[in-house]
């Protein structure tokens, strides 16, 4: 249902960037030039043989090790999914389904999850994968140096016997489940240690062959691998940092699968050699107005920057189009979605009176940050600067590097307004969880005593109607407070050449390509 | 052999009356663009007009229209403003802090001389580009770092020249009558240490604005210096940098406007430089 | 004469320790916390604490300063964050691309350089000089990246000549290798054609209008000799010294055109890593850069000083 991509670092992802797209995939080699290379190699288990069928991948960014637990990056763990295994796994549509476990139980109290493993699991250097094994690579996710440490905090886990693992939580946490389908949340070996990095050692379908930083990083089939042997041998992903080049690529048949931005899927249109993969990425974007800000913290204020902006325009000139217009912060493919895109529709004599209500008559100047990595979210923001200043409001744009950004903006809440994406989650609370006033994720600064009522009645909420009601007040309170300016969850679009088949996008970052195959 | 040293030297006036041209209407039409840019462009440089975004040439745009449908020729006119300010700002500063760091040396103890000249030599080991980059990762981007960044980086070249052409006037037996006499070190350089080697700066001067901004360009180019959505050609480079496959002719007029200007005040330089090495020999 | 080359040694060690402590300090003083950059945005201050402690960010600046200085020295360049392997691997990858890269757009710039250079030097004003000088001029003021946009579009998506980006090993195909270099040595060899240009034309024409040109005439000597027995010895020691040092510095001067090619070198790494605040692959990146700048001029120094006894009085 609901898919996704995103960019690299995971709480802001959903764009594409220029310079840094983070996704891309590929698929089988080019005929010619795997001809040419490997054609005379018959040996059907060489690492490089000829009827070997091999995927090639265009990608933006080099991921930032092969460590699922020691990343933040979205362009990382799409690629460590395929390496390691998760206990759970999610469809497509965003439903659990068995991996490395088979099976699971709730408690009566839904205070204990236990999973039964798989029969016979090992690593990829041969260790075995039982519950202790299991058990030792979530409590390294509780290690402080793992970016996710506040997620799973509330969890001990313990090994019942070779194949049986109970996980218990202190409160009741409804999302429990979908905890362990995070490609962060995946088992490895930790005898590996820190070298998990540059050596991933995992019980995936696919192994790393070999990773040359700024070129390529090249998965290949993990003969060990437990289930369905996968019908791709090779996976090539390519590096390749900007969007010229990699529609040059693509068409001169260098890479079979990308991710692809809106000039290139407009570009290659009417090319029939490709088929493009579309679909919304359960993600949000949107600028945040910082509360901290006393002109932003006016709610007259923020809903005039509402009114100024024409959503659509944005999405048509940034986008192309590609993408549903949203007035709240849900994506539109996730449970107990509810359209309050027209809340605040474009109006921009409305947001003068507004703002002249407010005091701000003669003009208000505020600083907006945006990422330069993010090529699509720079160019938004000068779009809704420019449509600001139609109103009165003055914009100094600046743009920063993604690491400075990062730390002075979203960690610093040093701002007035950035444009930014936030990408997928299974749970609704683990996306709006933001809001709450002491979450520090709330880098917009927003408080609302309601809001947090009504997040904790969630979280012990057993009753999934009741839940999707709350979701539902929440949704509707932000697009009433707005405490950003919500634009769109977009719609990301794979380029792949035909012979791809099943390539399929997650509501989380995640590859799976086990799933594809290539025909010839 | 008379007649063909005349006509050798005609020819070789006229080849330098052409470079004198191309030298002098460059030059001045980058400088010129950039001060009517200031008070009038055909259209607001940053206004948005998102559905002519990627016009054609037309009559109304004569180079089109970019990603935001902003019209290519405003921007490029005031793109000509960073640029200049970089090339005279940086240049000017480089070169007044790189020839007072040149001629204190040749004034210090020898220790001091060898200090500031390997400090020199360390500056210049780091190509430009490298030396900006690091600069700017700790300044900040825009057009202030980005004028420093290039400052520091034509100075260890004043600082050379000034150095050694200083080092020369020192041995100079004006500089040594003047020293007999006891004039202060400052008095020295500044009434016969600067004057002497003035004219040799000023080629080098000339030269190096081309050379700053083509460094400004490309350090905008990689998105360290001018930042949208003010105009740089460098920056504009690289936003039609995206699109330049469905959309080259946003990248044309910015390329042709940096090239003109840079190869307009390089040919000023040589020019100069002509000039002033032929009154020189006249003199002699 | 040894004492003078101990001296340029001697020179060349300090301005490489001076290039070493000033990237040190730039980079210490870079905004951007590492930490917070490697845990991301959710990281609880406890881990970023840890964290700190771990890359030795709370030791006085000194301390962090000698200590990586050791390693250098002992060849350990620390550990990159980005890519979770030791920086020197890293380097090492990127290193053969940029060299190869800049051999390559060197050598081109060299031929062309050479080509029109000697023809320009031996008959000035003539129409050869007039081709040369306005390569010259144009190479110079020529903004090599975008000269490389305009190539990839014309070559690469147009005609489909050369690959459009992406680098092949050249022990894996040497034909694709320097298929996939082509443009971006074109590129680049359009700047050093300016720089170089001009030093080959100016050394010859002043070695063929110099004193001794007369006596060889009067010997009777075939035209074709002396061009190349006395007029070119003497006139290219100084061009192709150039040629070397320019390489050298093309090594790091490639950022924007390994970036459009999307060649995995040093230039883009140094700016990857500039961008993700990797400090230890960027100190690593630029003082391997600066050392073999350093190294470079000094062999040039010292085969100019063979060659030509009077340099070898000149002290700086």
């Amino acid at each position: 249902m609901f898919s996704q991509k995103v960019t690299r670092r995971e709480v802001l992802g959903g764009a594409l960037a220029f310079l840094a797209l983070a996704g891309l995939s590929g698929c089988n080699d080019t005929p010619e030039q795997k001809d040419g290379q490997q054609g005379n190699q018959t040996d059907a288990t060489s690492a490089s043989s000829s009827d070997q069928k091999v995927l090639k991948m265009g990608i933006g960014v080099d991921p930032d090790g092969l460590d699922p637990q020691r990343t933040a990056a979205a362009a990382t763990l799409e690629i460590t999914a395929n390496l390691y295994d998760t206990l759970v796994e999610v469809t497509v549509d965003g439903d659990i389904i068995p991996a490395l476990a088979k099976s699971w139980d709730v408690s009566e109290d839904g205070l204990t999850l236990t999973f039964t493993l798989q029969d016979g699991v090992t690593f990829s250097n041969g260790n075995p994968c039982d519950a202790n094994a299991c058990v030792a690579s979530f409590e390294r996710l509780l290690d402080p140096a793992s970016p996710k440490i506040s997620q799973y905090s509330g969890y001990t886990f313990e090994a019942l016997d070779e194949t049986t693992l109970a996980v218990h939580t202190k409160t009741l946490n409804v999302s429990a489940l979908s905890d362990f389908a995070y490609a962060w949340a995946a088992v490895v070996d930790v005898t590996a240690g820190e070298k998990l990095s540059s050596q991933p050692v995992g019980t995936g379908p696919y192994k790393l062959d070999v990773w040359t930083p700024q070129q390529k990083v090249v998965l290949v089939r993990n003969e060990k691998y437990w289930g369905q042997k996968p019908d791709i041998d090779r996976i090539e992903f390519t590096v390749l940092p900007d969007s010229t080049s990699q529609l040059v690529s693509l068409r001169k048949g260098e890479i079979d699968l990308l991710m692809g931005t809106s000039e290139q899927v407009e570009a290659l249109q009417d090319d029939t050699t490709f088929q493009f993969i579309q679909a919304p990425q359960n993600g949000v974007q949107l600028m945040a107005m910082n509360s901290e800000n006393k002109a932003l913290a006016d709610v007259r204020v923020r809903k005039a920057i509402n009114y100024a902006v024409n959503k659509q325009e944005l999405i048509d000139s940034v986008w192309w189009g590609q993408g549903i217009a949203i007035g709240s912060h849900y994506p539109v493919m996730l449970k107990g979605y509810i359209d309050c895109s027209n809340t605040y529709p474009y109006d921009p004599e409305k947001a003068k009176t507004l703002l002249k209500e407010a005091g701000y008559e003669n003009g208000l100047t505020l600083n907006m940050r945006l990422p330069k990595d993010y090529q699509m979210y720079v160019d938004a923001g000068q779009i809704i600067a420019d449509a600001l200043k139609k109103v009165g409001i003055t914009c100094k744009v600046e743009i920063l590097e993604w690491a400075a950004w990062l730390d002075e903006v979203y960690t610093g809440r040093k701002y007035d307004l950035t444009v930014v994406g936030h990408t997928g989650r299974l749970d609704p609370i683990t996306l709006l969880a933001r809001y709450e006033s002491t979450s520090s994720e709330n880098y917009m600064n927003f408080s609302n005593e309601e809001l947090d009522k009504m997040l904790a009645q969630y979280r012990t909420e057993l009753d999934e109607e009741k839940r999707i009601a709350i979701v539902q007040d929440i949704e509707t309170l932000l697009a009433q407070e707005v405490p950003a300016l919500y634009i769109q969850d977009p719609i990301t679009t794979y380029i792949a050449a035909q012979k791809v088949q099943g390539f399929a996008m997650y509501p989380i970052d995640i590859y799976q390509f086990k799933y594809v195959t290539l025909s010839e | 052999m008379s007649t063909n040293t005349q006509k050798t030297r005609s020819r070789i006036r006229r080849g330098h009356r052409i470079s004198w041209y191309i030298a002098v209407v460059f030059s001045a039409i980058t400088v010129i663009v950039c001060l009517v840019s200031l008070v009038w462009t055909p259209y607001d440089p940053s206004a948005m007009d998102l559905p002519m975004r990627f016009a054609l040439p037309s009559w109304s745009h004569p180079f089109g229209c970019d990603q935001f449908g902003r019209d290519i020729l405003s921007r490029t006119m005031v793109a000509a403003q960073p640029a200049c300010a970089v090339g005279f700002g940086a240049v000017s500063l480089g070169a007044l802090a790189g020839s007072a760091i040149g001629v204190i040396a040749t004034m210090g103890s020898r220790v001091m001389r060898a200090v500031l000249m390997r400090i020199i030599d360390g500056i210049m080991a780091f190509p430009g580009i490298m030396l900006a980059l690091m600069l700017v990762l700790v300044m900040g981007r825009g057009l202030l770092s980005a004028l420093i960044a290039v400052s520091v980086f034509v100075l260890p070249t004043f600082a050379r020249i000034s150095y050694q052409l200083s080092l020369d006037v020192n041995q100079s037996l004006a500089v040594r009558a003047a020293q007999s006499y006891g004039c202060s070190p400052v008095r020295i350089a500044l009434c016969h240490v600067v004057p002497h080697i003035a004219s040799a700066l000023l080629v080098q001067l000339s030269a190096a604005i081309g050379t700053a901004m083509l460094l400004e360009a490309a350090l905008s180019f990689l998105g360290l210096g001018i930042q949208p959505p003010l105009a740089s050609w460098g920056t504009m480079l690289s936003e039609s940098f995206t699109y330049v496959i469905l959309h080259p002719h946003i990248a044309v007029a910015p390329g042709c406007a940096l090239l003109g200007s840079v190869l307009g005040f390089n040919m000023l330089g040589d020019v100069i430089s002509d000039v002033l090495t032929q009154r020189g020999n006249h003199a002699a | 004469m040894l004492k003078v080359v101990a001296y340029r040694c001697g020179a060349a060690l300090a301005v490489l320790f001076v290039c070493s402590l000033m990237a040190f300090c730039i980079l210490r003083v870079a905004p951007g916390d590492a930490a917070t950059l490697i845990l991301g945005q959710e990281a609880t201050p406890q881990a970023v604490e840890t964290m700190r402690q771990e890359l030795g960010l709370n030791t006085p600046l000194v301390q962090q300063y000698f200590g990586w200085l050791g390693g250098v020295l002992t060849g350990n360049l620390g550990e990159s964050r980005l890519y979770a392997m030791p920086v020197t691997g890293v380097i090492a990858q990127a290193f053969p691309v940029t060299l190869l890269l800049s051999l390559y757009a060197t050598a081109l710039a060299l031929v062309i350089s050479l080509g029109f250079g000697i023809a320009a030097g031996l008959h000035p004003n003539s129409w050869v000089d007039v081709v040369a000088r306005i390569l010259t001029q144009f190479g110079s003021a020529m903004p090599a990246f975008w000269l490389a946009i305009m190539l990839m579009l014309f070559f690469s998506s147009y005609l489909e000549w050369f690959p459009v980006s992406g680098y092949v090993p050249l022990q894996e195909d040497p034909l694709g290798c320097i298929a996939s270099l082509t443009l971006p040595a074109c590129a680049l060899a359009a700047g050093e054609c300016g720089v170089l240009l001009r030093t080959v034309r100016n050394s010859v024409l002043e070695a063929a209008s110099h004193d001794s040109m007369l006596s060889t005439q009067v010997k009777g000597l075939t035209r074709v000799r002396v061009i190349c027995i006395y007029i070119l010895k003497g006139a290219l020691v100084a061009p192709v010294t150039s040629a070397g040092m320019q390489m050298a510095k093309l090594l790091g001067g490639t950022v924007a055109i390994e970036s459009i090619f999307a060649l995995p070198g040093l230039g883009r790494l140094l700016l990857t890593s500039v961008e993700q605040r990797d400090l230890m692959l960027v100190l690593g990146v630029v003082i391997v850069i600066a050392a073999c700048i350093v190294l470079v001029n000094l062999l040039c120094d010292l085969v100019i000083m063979a060659l030509n006894p009077g340099a070898r009085q000149k002290q700086p």
